[in-house]
């Protein structure tokens, strides 16, 4: 019987990872992000790449100033001379546009807030949004985007990644250079990623480190058990 | 200190408790690895409760700040996230445990003659349990929670006549809402959970007044000693305490591993969209309940409807969980387990197992054509075991069960 339980269950996690993965893949598979939760140099060029590039129009409301200086070890007057500005230090980070102005501004569309949108879309959706604008005369605001289609968002980043239109074949084509080679454009949207994943769950790293240790204890707990447990029996026939 | 228990035995007799129900409390001494579930679904149940008393104390049931008091609890909150990752994991690992405890029952016949109303009072703790994870769900307040939410509801509006008016009173409103949040909260964290405790009391009461079922299928209590101990019965302390602590840290170190590394076990335990917060305005494209619901809305979606209602795929879906109540009486094999039992019911449950499964995956992915058909066939072989049971478990050949437990 244990062979049959052992064999259900892992069968049932086998089918579920496969089609858990069919289940989440657009069309064509997503390029994986380059993501890595202890690059924290990676994580502060994000959070500059965030506050300059993004927070005009969106919010990261759970996060605090203060809470991200700590993680990423950013020293607190840097913090608040180059990420909260004005604001307070632990006040969350919100932007300064408010919803009424984005309606206004963006054809009835709001920014969302993204203290949590890689938990919602995941780093692999949004390295390659941010990577996939081209420009199209018919959208409102000049731009399109081959992941997220009519998206109300215009490319920001076109000064740093340049200008790309799409073929008659379906392919992204640069036409027009920015500040950055195509590797470093890469490299930097890689850092804002990789500073949004952190954003989402900053719990994260001490999550597995805890867990570690948990899982230390449990191991010697389940060695002292296990032996309990045969002392008691080994009169039982 | 024993001056001091006598002092409360005489006040508080307390000790022909524990002989009754722990150390003379005699156990078949048989049990294989099938038999940890239920002291494991005890262990789940602990860890609810106690989890969500420190989440309740931080959470807002109010359809304004919810989701807002849910980030406020994984961030600014001490172990916040600790908190709450226990409460999710934790709700899925109960449905884990407790489908392999109802399989245990299914395999070896311990719902049978005389513990029938055992399984009833379980059958009942499993409805309530879906409830509790189903409200518990709303709580949340992110997209699947929303939209999860008004597709169940919805579902009351499609019985006919008084449909419309049920819906809105479960909701308390047109849609969901605030009030709806409210209510949900209530009974998620005071009704339910009192309701779980007195029916696990009840379980354990009936469970105790015949003792445990084991692989054999055969009563201990047929064969005793001059003292008038079972002879293949142990006490349950230390034998079972002890053996179930084993099984304990053994579930631990799978429930640890999730909690720690994959707390949303790639959107099965956590669904992405819940990291969205709840729009009335915006329908998700794809809306599937957490993988627990999932074989019974398999169900719902495989029914078509007929006569311009989808009330069908509800009662389908609804029968699905009540044929279970029936089991007792379907199973006319004259052996207990599935030991003893002929061909056909190692069939009929090899493919019932097949069937939940793969409804179970069926329900979480989108619908098309050959999932459909798919999911159709499937709801066929599942209600086909609970259908057939009277039949086969009487035309197959059974071996005779031994006197004693092997």
């Amino acid at each position: 019987m244990k062979h049959t339980l052992c064999a259900v269950l892992s069968s049932v996690a086998l089918c579920l990872s496969q089609f858990g993965v069919a289940a989440e893949q657009s069309a064509t598979p997503l390029a994986q992000a380059p993501v890595d939760h202890y690059d924290f140099a990676s994580m502060q060029r994000g959070a500059k790449m965030f506050v300059n590039y993004c927070q005009g129009c969106h919010s990261l409301k759970y996060m605090r100033y203060s809470r991200l200086a700590s993680d990423l070890g950013i020293p607190d007057q840097i913090a608040q001379a180059n990420l909260a500005f004005g604001n307070k230090l632990f006040a969350g980070m919100t932007s300064a546009m408010n919803s009424d102005q984005a309606r206004a501004w963006f054809n009835q569309a709001v920014s969302p807030d993204l203290s949590v949108i890689a938990r919602s879309r995941g780093a692999d959706w949004l390295y390659a949004f941010l990577r996939s604008f081209y420009r199209d005369p018919e959208a409102s605001t000049g731009w399109n985007n081959t992941q997220f289609v009519n998206t109300s968002m215009p490319n920001v980043l076109h000064s740093l990644q340049g200008t790309y239109v799409y073929d008659e074949a379906g392919e992204l084509i640069k036409v027009g250079d920015g500040t950055l080679s195509i590797a470093q454009f890469d490299t930097t949207v890689a850092d804002l990623v990789n500073f949004l994943v952190y954003a989402a769950e900053p719990a994260r790293n001490t999550r597995v480190r805890i867990g570690f240790g948990v899982m230390i204890f449990l191991a010697v707990l389940l060695g002292i058990v296990y032996m309990m447990y045969r002392e008691y029996w080994k009169d039982i026939k | 200190m024993s001056k001091f228990a006598d002092w409360v035995e005489y006040r508080l007799p307390y000790r022909g408790f524990v002989k009754a129900h722990l150390t003379q409390y005699w156990a078949p001494k048989n049990f294989n690895v099938w038999y940890y579930f239920g002291s494991l679904a005890l262990l789940v149940f602990v860890i609810q409760i106690i989890s969500g008393i420190f989440l309740a104390m931080n959470y807002k049931p109010d359809a304004k700040y919810a989701f807002d008091s849910v980030e406020f609890i994984m961030r600014d909150v001490n172990f916040g996230w600790l908190i709450r990752y226990v409460h999710s994991t934790g709700a899925s690992m109960f449905f884990v445990v407790i489908y392999l405890h109802m399989m245990r029952a299914l395999l070896y016949g311990s719902y049978r003659n005389p513990r029938e109303l055992l399984w009833i009072i379980g059958m009942i703790i499993y409805l309530l349990l879906m409830a509790e994870a189903f409200m518990g769900y709303l709580l949340p307040w992110g997209q699947t929670s929303y939209w999860g939410a008004q597709v169940i509801v919805n579902l009351f509006s499609t019985i006919p006549v008084v449909g419309e008016d049920l819906a809105v009173f479960i909701r308390g409103d047109y849609a969901i809402s605030d009030v709806t949040l409210n209510r949900f909260y209530s009974f998620h964290v005071v009704a339910l959970p009192l309701m779980l405790f007195g029916l696990i009391f009840l379980h354990l009461a009936a469970l105790h007044t015949h003792g445990s079922n084991n692989p054999d299928g055969i009563e201990i209590k047929s064969c005793k000693d001059e003292s008038g101990k079972p002879k293949d019965g142990i006490a349950f302390h230390p034998y079972y305490t002890i053996k179930d602590s084993f099984g304990a840290v053994v579930f631990l170190a799978i429930f640890c591993p999730i909690l720690f590394f994959a707390p949303d076990m790639n959107g099965y335990f956590l669904e992405f969209a819940n990291f969205v917060p709840a729009d009335p305005l915006k329908t998700p494209e794809h809306i599937a309940p957490v993988w627990y619901f999932t074989p019974f809305y398999a169900i719902l979606r495989a029914v078509p409807p007929f006569f311009g209602t989808q009330v069908w795929g509800v009662l389908a879906m609804g029968a699905a969980i009540a044929v279970f109540f029936l089991v007792p009486w379907l199973d006319r094999s004259p052996v207990k387990s599935v030991r003893y039992k002929g061909m056909y019911t190692k069939i009929a449950l090899f493919i019932f197992v097949v069937s939940f499964i793969a409804l179970g995956i069926l329900g979480t992915l989108p619908p098309n054509d050959t999932r459909q058909l798919l999911s159709q066939l499937f709801s066929i072989t599942y209600f086909a075991f609970f259908i057939l049971m009277p039949w086969y478990t009487k035309a197959e050949q059974t071996t005779a069960p031994p006197e004693r437990i092997t």
